[in-house]
């Protein structure tokens, strides 16, 4: 993106396409179970967020927040594991 | 803008593609002006669809029905008796493993249903709702066999099963047969009652719970009352509701 700059939240758009199998399922697989269910419940299951609430037996206001929070924990979980490609040697830092 | 100010729900509602129409533009216009939380929206989406690109080739094998999500709310849907918690058990299974696939980890939710009496009730409803409603060949061996089904489930389980008499309660002993159950197989005995209603009792060794009291059960529309004595246990199901089951099961213990 040409407008990257100290607002981008995260990492380049050409590491974020290379989002590789085993890194997605590796950092999901990090969640813990409450947070878990939720995602894959939602994004695999295709469940909407009130069926998700009644498969739990949870209100679906927790639904949200677990949700939320997964979504928060994988970003970070993604970011980390791709710190020690940034550190590459080859990659000039930008102050 | 909207009337509505957007929220955090709104935001994950737009990834999981659950908007209507009209909201799902306002968000989107709502995005536009926010450029941080679109960039934050637009990582979420990509993990969305990385997640499911990911999951496709597990989705296509075949996956035990228990994990599988949609056929547990069909069986929800079918009858009131069957608990969302199961569903939310079976959920909690379905981890990731380090080498990219669906795995199961121990838990102590797979735990109770691997094994147990747990497991022997649901063997039972499983194997009932299989031949219990069959009509052309519900059993191996019919009454007239009894002796040689007997001997036939004695020589496979390793213990001699008593055939009990439930003519008292009102059903009459229709015959049986030898069942696969993931603990080895299992003897099935099967009664009808004169409306043509059936019950069947599952009989197999129990490597644990080997005594237990009587637990009533039901999965789905198939009620159940399961025990365990001396190392053997018995699960005896049917349609019938579990009040009238639970006397029927005193009686073959009391036959025992």
């Amino acid at each position: 993106m040409d407008d990257a700059g100290e607002s981008d939240v995260g990492v380049p758009s050409t590491q974020e396409d290379a989002l590789r199998r085993d890194d997605i399922l590796g950092a999901v697989g990090q969640l813990p179970d409450d947070q878990r269910s939720v995602l894959l419940l939602v994004s695999i299951e295709d469940v909407t967020y009130a069926e998700a609430a009644r498969i739990l037996d949870i209100p679906i206001g927790t639904v949200m927040s677990r949700l939320a929070r997964a979504r928060a924990r994988l970003l970070k979980l993604l970011e980390e594991q791709r710190k020690p490609a940034s550190d590459r040697p080859h990659l000039r830092r930008v102050q | 803008m909207s009337s509505h100010p957007i929220t955090e729900d709104d935001l994950h509602g737009f990834v999981d593609h659950l908007l209507d129409s009209a909201r799902r533009s306002e968000v989107q216009t709502y995005l536009d002006a926010h450029p941080e939380i679109a960039a934050r929206i637009a990582t979420f989406s990509r993990q969305r669809e990385a997640l499911r690109a990911a999951a496709a080739p597990i989705a296509d094998e075949p996956i035990p029905p228990r994990l599988n999500v949609r056929h547990l709310m069909e069986g929800r849907r079918r009858s009131q008796a069957w608990s969302w918690r199961s569903m939310a058990a079976s959920v909690l299974l379905l981890v990731v493993g380090g080498a990219g696939g669906w795995s199961l980890r121990d838990t102590a939710v797979e735990r109770s249903e691997a094994s147990g009496i747990a497991a022997l009730a649901q063997e039972a409803a499983y194997t009932f709702d299989v031949y219990g409603v069959d009509r052309s060949h519900p059993v191996e061996f019919g009454a007239t066999d009894k002796a040689q089904l007997v001997s036939w489930i004695a020589s496979r389980i390793g213990r001699t099963v008593s055939v009990p008499d439930l003519t008292a309660s009102g059903y009459a002993f229709m015959g049986g047969r030898l069942v696969a159950t993931p603990h080895g197989a299992a003897g099935l005995l099967m009664y009808s009652n004169g409306q043509g209603q059936r019950l069947a009792m599952l009989v197999r060794p129990m490597a644990i719970d080997r005594d237990t009291r009587m637990s009533e059960h039901s999965y789905g529309d198939i009620n159940g009352v399961t025990w365990a004595s001396k190392g053997t246990g018995f699960s005896l199901v049917g349609p019938a509701p579990a009040d009238l089951l639970h006397p029927i099961a005193d009686e073959v213990r009391r036959q025992e």
